[in-house]
């Protein structure tokens, strides 16, 4: 909330002092303001406007094609059409399973990762430099690098999985192998943030607590259940926030990896917004996807942080 | 007894850790550094360990890239960061100091603006670049990497900005210095770590979007890095793997440095908006 200036009183003394001091606070704000001015300009113009524009289109008519054609108001019928047609559950889905997956993964492995970085052994800077430098590849680097390890003819993985004796999988050839693939690549992308935040996050356990579980004979897997997974579930819980919504909006791995194939198996809700406008040039209908998107979201953002401030406050 | 045991876990761990973290890029490396005839059977080391340049040689003769696009991801790159750093440490100054109308509705956008997705501002920005005639401009694709860039900005500059004692600005004010003088003095020399830390931000998100990069853009003269290198060996079919991921590796290797020689302000980037909530 804003805290509202305070009112003059009528004690004339005071009152001056506090006059001044209210001229003083329009100047601060007025400089605040001025300050703010130029960001906000421009996340106004190609952030708001745009998010508005988005959602009014959803409930137009209008194509890429031609610009210069008034758009059309058609009521519901986009989003009648997009949540009827034949591929929205299986994009939905996909998207869903993608984000959901690979957020698990990211979670589980990243508590992991950095547990084992927390130890003590030779080389530690190092080893920690080089596991978290995914962060930094280049998305289309890395999708580059990933769909020739899983070629099913010449990779890496496969090659690997001859040498023991298992046959060629073709990875990003079937629709359950592809969205493997593509979760494996997320992750491994994705994992770096969720290691770092963990590995920080680590640091600020109390070593006090790690000791009374000591005195009380505690194993080390009951000390990590009690002690160190009570202290990071906030932090747990925001990452979890964070990483569904990456994923979930996530353009350029899926389409750099997979191009929403084979088929359609892995095709997902933003792909959807891109195809639809700039292959089909049916601004109207991707306007809707983009739409349902960010209601999802924010529903999602809300019901969670609902849910953990309320646990918190127990 | 147990702590050899316990050790030698420890280790083996770490090896596996390791090698999944790094397979993707030595593959780069190792498929770039390949000869055209032997990549089909090299699927961990190159054939009879025979090492050649000359994917890259040919990339800088008649390659399969037009090596204009790593100096357009940098003019885009270096644009963004330093708009980016200028708006973000105007305002975060602003959300971090002053009171004024408006400031908690700023304040909760900027974290509101994480949830839209990027693909939801495709269609809007497309249309307002051609509006403006500045579709298939290098200026377009910057502009458009700015909205993705700014709100985390100046979320972290916020951040940054707060950790600095107010007391210090009340005693320079107190001084004689005007507010302007305040930050450029007093408040600027001080968060220099997060300065840096959003500027490297600013430019490694720009260099890696591909998304806005390939759908502001046609003619190949202003394509930058992701997308110059996915227009010629994005496409499935006869991808000639040794060039393309040259290309792919002259693109990561700058990024590489980068982070690793700045990897302390970026790690402290990353994980002080998360850990402190």
């Amino acid at each position: 909330m804003v805290k509202r200036m305070p009112w003059p009183s009528n004690d004339p003394q005071q009152s001056k002092a506090s006059l001044m001091r209210l001229r003083l606070q329009h100047r601060d704000a007025l400089f605040g303001l001025a300050l703010t001015l130029p960001a906000l300009a421009f996340l106004a113009v190609f952030l708001a406007k745009p998010l508005l524009e988005t959602v009014l289109l959803s409930f137009q008519s209008s194509s890429l094609l031609e610009p210069d054609q008034p758009a059309e108001f058609v009521g519901l019928s986009n989003w009648q059409s997009v949540l009827t047609g034949s591929t929205f559950p299986s994009d939905l889905r996909n998207t869903v399973v993608l984000a959901v997956a690979s957020t698990v993964l990211q979670i589980v492995l990243g508590l992991a990762v950095a547990l084992l970085l927390n130890q003590a052994f030779k080389l530690r800077r190092i080893v920690r430099s080089a596991v978290v430098l995914p962060w930094a590849m280049p998305t289309i680097a890395a999708a580059f690098a990933f769909r020739w390890m899983f070629d099913s003819s010449f990779g890496a993985v496969n090659s690997a999985l001859g040498l023991a004796g298992i046959g060629s999988v073709p990875w990003l050839g079937t629709p359950v192998t592809a969205m493997a693939t593509l979760v494996v690549a997320v992750v491994w992308k994705g994992l770096p943030f969720v290691i770092l935040v963990f590995l920080a996050s680590l640091q600020t356990v109390p070593k006090e607590l790690y000791e009374a579980a000591q005195v009380d004979g505690a194993s080390k897997w009951r000390e990590f259940l009690h002690v160190t997974l009570p202290h990071m579930r906030f932090v747990i819980a925001i990452v979890l926030v964070l990483r569904v919504i990456w994923t979930f909006n996530w353009f350029d791995m899926t389409w750099l990896l997979t191009g929403g194939g084979p088929g359609t198996s892995t095709r997902t809700l933003p792909l959807d917004v891109y195809i639809q406008a700039f292959r089909n040039f049916d601004v109207g209908t991707a306007s809707t996807y983009a739409t349902f998107m960010a209601g999802v979201l924010m529903i999602f953002a809300l019901v969670f942080l609902r849910l953990t401030t309320r646990k918190e406050d127990k | 007894m147990s702590g050899i045991l316990r050790r030698t876990a420890v280790y083996m761990a770490v090896a596996i850790v390791l090698l999944c973290a790094l397979a993707p890029m030595y593959q780069m490396l190792m498929v770039s550094f390949t000869g055209q005839s032997e990549i089909l059977n090299s699927p961990f080391f190159p054939s009879g360990g025979r090492i050649t340049l000359d994917n890259y040689r040919a990339l800088f003769g008649n390659g399969v890239v037009n090596l204009r696009i790593y100096a357009n991801s940098l003019v885009v790159a270096v644009g963004v960061s330093v708009a980016a750093t200028t708006l973000s440490i105007l305002a975060g100054y602003a959300l971090a100091r002053f009171r004024f109308p408006g400031r908690t509705v700023i304040d909760r956008g900027v974290l509101l603006a994480y949830i839209i997705p990027p693909t939801l501002l495709l269609v809007p920005i497309y249309s307002m670049m051609v509006a403006l005639r500045l579709d298939d401009t290098l200026i377009a694709v910057g502009m458009a990497q700015l909205v993705l860039a700014l709100p985390f900005a100046i979320w972290l500059l916020r951040g940054f900005l707060r950790d600095i004692p107010a007391e210090l600005d009340e005693a320079a004010r107190i001084d004689g210095c005007s507010h302007l003088g305040v930050l450029i003095r007093i408040v600027l020399p001080l968060a220099l770590p997060g300065i840096a830390t959003v500027a490297i931000f600013a430019f490694l998100e720009s260099w890696n979007e591909f998304l806005f990069a390939s759908v502001l853009v046609t003619s190949p003269e202003q394509r930058t890095y992701p997308f110059g290198l996915y227009a010629v060996a994005g496409t499935y079919g006869d991808v000639r793997w040794g060039e393309a991921m040259a290309a792919a590796t002259l693109g990561a290797i700058p990024v590489f440095i980068l982070f690793l020689v700045f990897q302390k302000w970026i790690v402290s980037g990353l994980t002080s908006g998360a850990v402190k909530g």
